[in-house]
């Protein structure tokens, strides 16, 4: 009786990291969330500001990684740290082109792993109240809808929040290497 | 795991069960080893207090069932055979899954806790008579029981005279009458008697926080005979008196057989900066009276109280001229005092004796005789042996030293970067740019040493884990019958902690091939006129830069046709084929070559080579096995010294800069056209001198539109990985030098054909070439 005691208690104590992270996004959504937004293309997206770690200009050096899909543009040094860089436009197949030399990159982390994100622009930061955050299921978006988690709606326009999680994901980056052999 | 503290116990637990389970294989080789029962029972305890500490309640009881064994042990009542050895291993496998319990959260296994505790109880039950146990008769027959006890007079009530240890007691009193109950313990009468003198001071305070002088004391004295002076200088008057504060210091003669690190052990629980604890050895003969004629001590006593009052003015006086004369700062007025006590003390005509005795020898003067102040404490000296060594390392998280290293590494470049900028202001200011390029060369030099002493810290000795192996051999030869020896070679060598702790797996793996497929049982030895026991080897060496680890058996080898034929069987080659002998154990490496049990019937050897080969190309590393049949098998591992730098040579593939470790690089030409031979279906060829290379064009394989399309107008760099040779067509060379590597994996996913990732000189990131996936 009493071990079984102090294994719930220590069960419940272990409770694994993820499981803490799920719930602590659950409350912030639930009262709002501080959000990032950037332009890209012709919308305006948002990702969890918590997950940026810095802006940057476009850097000098980036190299190419072979073997990698175009969108994978390459990797850079970022004081010591070799970061690979993903085109969003290239990755979302948006037209229009015009970028790289005006164009900013968002460091993100995602799992440990640093990333940066190529945008058009980066506007400012919003906070959104959670009955301001709609599902998406019809949305008459560009993007592939499984890199989106809803859609915002302030005021005066309209934020489609992107799925950075699943967009950086292990699963999503093993496809990479599934698309290398494909070509 | 969230907790700080539950963390940090996990980390000193784990390093804890190393030395236990290294202890307790010891302890099956010589059961009878009294210090390696103590230390093992000083693991047992320090798990038990910590897991207290952390409330890990069950793992606490766990422990205090073993410990409580183990002081059975000690106190004679349970002799120790190996079968209490095994035990205490699997009570080891016991607390590793508590350890993993704690860790990953989940249940600790159960079944085998209770299995443990079942085996427990049993042999403490069959164990109580330590004559049923035949290796404890053995034992004595050999060694007739000597009585250790000494009979001390204890003549004066003012000196603390500490009795001997309890089971040396009993002993003593049962003497010839119950022989069976006496334990005589290896190494109690192993080697000289030493005397070491113990200077015990502790933080007033100490009784509030719960820990005890007593309790050193009485560990203490279990190490032999033990005579202390108990230092009253301090004692305020009775109506000033705070029972809590401890007021008194000691000073202790232990005379011992036990080596000066058991000391250190059961004082290093007392070491801390508010306490002064040390001992330093005291090389007067051991039967010399010493500090243990008792008349003088009161006397001492007595004095040393008065004097100490009359004398601090002059103690101060004293404490100023020794600042001056020793600069080193460890001179604390404490240590005056004690000499300026036993200063005293010699004025006294019966001391006289004692200063003679202890003073015949040069080292130990300092605590006891006086002490010419103008010359430095010779206690120093004594010190760099006995020393204390608590507070001389601290633990760091890898995490933090890997962000240390990653710093450097910045700096390394900006220095790259600094050079340049001052060549072109050479160009602009010849005087300016002297002057700095002069400093920037100055700083190149801090720069690197410091990136050198960064690597320095990362390595750890891999001995720890080739002792792991110990267990693993020990665990099979009990089951499998088979006689195996372990030897153990270079344990001191060191390598990188991140490659030190990946080696584990590749070791066990080669080291139960041997076991299994190499070593034969003893009649089959035997009857090939070997010795019964089979002997593996673990030899660590360092070589050029690189850490070289051997795995040797003696046992029957691989028959290099057995390989072939089998190899041919299998489709991997033709039988036409004509492979030496190197190339024929290669063979060995393939996947899916070894899994077959046919396979491992012919060969004699294991599954799973090419996972181990993975592993130690994973590491930068190669691997090469030799064997000759019926002497047995090596293979020797070649491992990078670290894994955070390499030497590289960079090569351009159309204005692209890759890295290419210069391990796997043999040379580098431009061929003549006449050299290069295209073969239908096998591509391209080489020939150099003679051998035809086949060569591949990088930047078709990179996918990069190169600056040369032939190589007669580029060059080919031969590189080579295990036995194969492979040219690569680059543009052009651009530079050779060490290179920190990245991973790829820390900020992305590992890219095949790329082993790591590198910054160059111009802050630019390069890609290591992966040679091993290049070359097959």
């Amino acid at each position: 009786m009493e071990n079984n005691q102090s294994k719930n208690y220590l069960g419940s104590v272990n409770l694994s990291d993820e499981d803490m992270e799920d719930m602590s996004l659950e409350v912030s959504y639930s009262e709002g969330t501080r959000l990032i937004t950037f332009i890209l293309g012709e919308e305006k997206y948002g990702l969890n500001i918590l997950k940026v770690r810095e802006l940057i200009s476009f850097p000098e050096g980036l190299t190419r990684i072979p073997g990698m899909p175009d969108y994978i543009i390459g990797m850079f040094n970022l004081r010591g740290l070799v970061i690979p860089v993903m085109d969003l436009r290239e990755k979302f197949k948006m037209s229009g082109e015009e970028r790289h030399e005006f164009s900013v990159i968002i460091i993100v982390e995602v799992e440990n792993k640093n990333i940066g994100l190529t945008v058009d622009s980066v506007s400012d930061v919003i906070f959104v109240k959670e009955e301001d955050i709609q599902e998406t299921t019809e949305l008459a978006v560009n993007v592939d809808t499984k890199f989106i988690k809803g859609v915002a709606k302030t005021k005066d326009e309209m934020v489609i929040l992107l799925d950075i999680d699943y967009l950086l994901s292990k699963a999503e980056f093993d496809t990479l290497l599934e698309e290398d052999i494909e070509e | 795991m969230d907790n700080p503290a539950l963390e940090e116990f996990v980390e000193e637990v784990e390093e804890i069960i190393e030395d236990l389970e290294e202890g307790v294989l010891e302890l099956e080789v010589q059961p009878k080893k009294r210090s390696l029962i103590d230390r093992i029972f000083r693991d047992m305890h320090t798990i038990k207090g910590g897991a207290g500490m952390v409330m890990e309640t069950e793992l606490a009881e766990y422990a205090h069932h073993f410990e409580n064994l183990l002081d059975k042990a000690r106190n004679g009542e349970i002799v120790c055979s190996p079968e209490m050895a095994s035990l205490l291993l699997s009570s080891i496998d016991g607390f590793r899954s508590f350890l993993d319990k704690i860790r990953e959260g989940g249940e600790v296994n159960q079944e085998l806790i209770d299995q443990t505790l079942v085996q427990l109880k049993e042999f403490e039950s069959n164990a109580g008579k330590p004559s049923a146990t035949p290796t404890a008769e053995k034992t004595e027959e050999k060694k007739p029981v000597a009585v250790v006890a000494k009979a001390e007079p204890t003549p004066d009530k003012k000196i603390v005279e500490e009795k001997s240890p309890p089971q040396e007691e009993k002993t003593a009193e049962s003497e010839k009458t119950e022989e069976q109950v006496e334990v005589q313990w290896d190494d109690e009468d192993e080697g000289e008697e030493t005397a070491y003198l113990l200077h015990l001071k502790f933080d007033t305070e100490m009784l509030r926080k719960g820990s005890d002088p007593i309790l050193l004391l009485k560990d203490l004295k279990e190490l032999g005979d033990l005579d202390i002076i108990a230092h009253l200088g301090k004692l305020p008057e009775l109506k000033n008196l705070d029972p809590e504060d401890i007021h008194l210091w000691w000073s202790a003669k232990l005379v011992t057989t036990r080596p000066a690190e058991e000391i250190e052990n059961i004082m290093i629980f007392f070491q801390d900066e508010k306490n002064e604890v040390k001992f330093e050895l005291a090389e007067t003969p051991p039967d010399d009276p010493g500090l243990a004629s008792f008349g003088i001590y009161e006397d001492q006593e007595n004095k040393g109280h008065d004097n100490i009052q009359v004398d601090q003015e002059e103690v101060a006086e004293k404490l100023a001229e020794k600042q001056a004369t020793v600069p080193d700062a460890e001179v604390k007025p404490e240590q005056i005092v004690a000499e300026k006590v036993v200063e005293k003390i010699t004025e006294d005509p019966a001391i006289e004796i004692a200063e003679e005795a202890v003073s015949t020898e040069e080292e130990p003067k300092a605590a006891v005789t006086p002490a010419p102040p103008k010359k430095p404490p010779p206690k120093d000296e004594a010190k760099k042996d006995t020393g204390i060594k608590a507070t001389q390392s601290i633990r760091v998280t890898i995490d933090k030293l890997d962000k240390l290293q990653n710093l450097v590494g910045e700096t390394v470049i900006n220095q790259a970067r600094l050079h340049r900028l001052s060549d072109r202001i050479m160009e602009m200011d010849a005087n300016l740019g002297e002057m700095l390029l002069q400093f920037v060369e100055d700083n190149e030099k801090s720069v690197y040493e410091l990136q050198d002493q960064i690597l320095q810290v990362r390595m750890i000795p891999v001995g720890s884990i080739l002792n792991n192996m110990k267990r693993t051999v020990r665990d099979y030869a009990t089951r499998s019958k088979k006689k195996i020896k372990l030897e153990i070679e270079g344990g001191d060598t060191e390598l990188d902690k991140t490659v030190t702790e990946q080696l584990q797996g590749p070791l066990v793996h080669l080291v139960r091939n041997s076991m299994d497929h190499g070593i034969e049982d003893s009649e089959t030895r035997v009857k090939n006129g070997k010795d019964p026991t089979g002997t593996i080897s673990l030899k660590a060496s360092q070589q050029e830069g690189y850490v070289i680890v051997e795995i040797e058996d003696d046992g029957k080898g691989i028959d290099p046709k057995a390989i072939f034929d089998s190899a041919v069987s299998k489709g991997f080659i033709n039988d036409t084929d004509e492979l030496t002998e190197d190339e024929i154990y290669k063979l060995l490496f393939l996947p899916g070559f070894t899994t077959t049990s046919e396979v491992t019937d012919v060969s004699g050897r294991g599954v799973g080579m090419d996972t181990v080969k993975r592993d130690i190309e994973a590491l930068l590393g190669t691997i090469e096995i030799k064997s000759e049949l019926n002497k047995g098998t090596s293979t020797k591992l070649k491992l990078p010294l670290t894994l955070a730098i390499i030497e590289g040579m960079m090569i351009d593939v159309g204005n692209q800069v890759f890295t290419i470790p210069l391990l796997s690089v043999n040379e580098s030409l431009r061929p003549v056209p006449t050299q290069i031979k295209k073969i239908k279906n096998k591509g391209e060829l080489v020939e150099i001198r003679g051998e035809y290379i086949p060569m591949l064009r990088l930047h078709e394989r990179l996918n990069i539109k190169p600056k040369y399309k032939e190589p007669t107008e580029g060059l080919v760099v031969v590189v080579q990985h295990a036995n194969h040779k492979q040219c690569l067509f680059v543009d052009e060379i651009v530079d050779q030098g060490p290179v920190v590597i990245k991973s790829m994996e820390d900020n992305f996913i590992q890219v095949p054909g790329i082993a790591g990732a590198t910054i160059l000189g111009d802050g630019k990131v390069s890609f290591i070439l992966d040679i091993a996936s290049l070359v097959n």
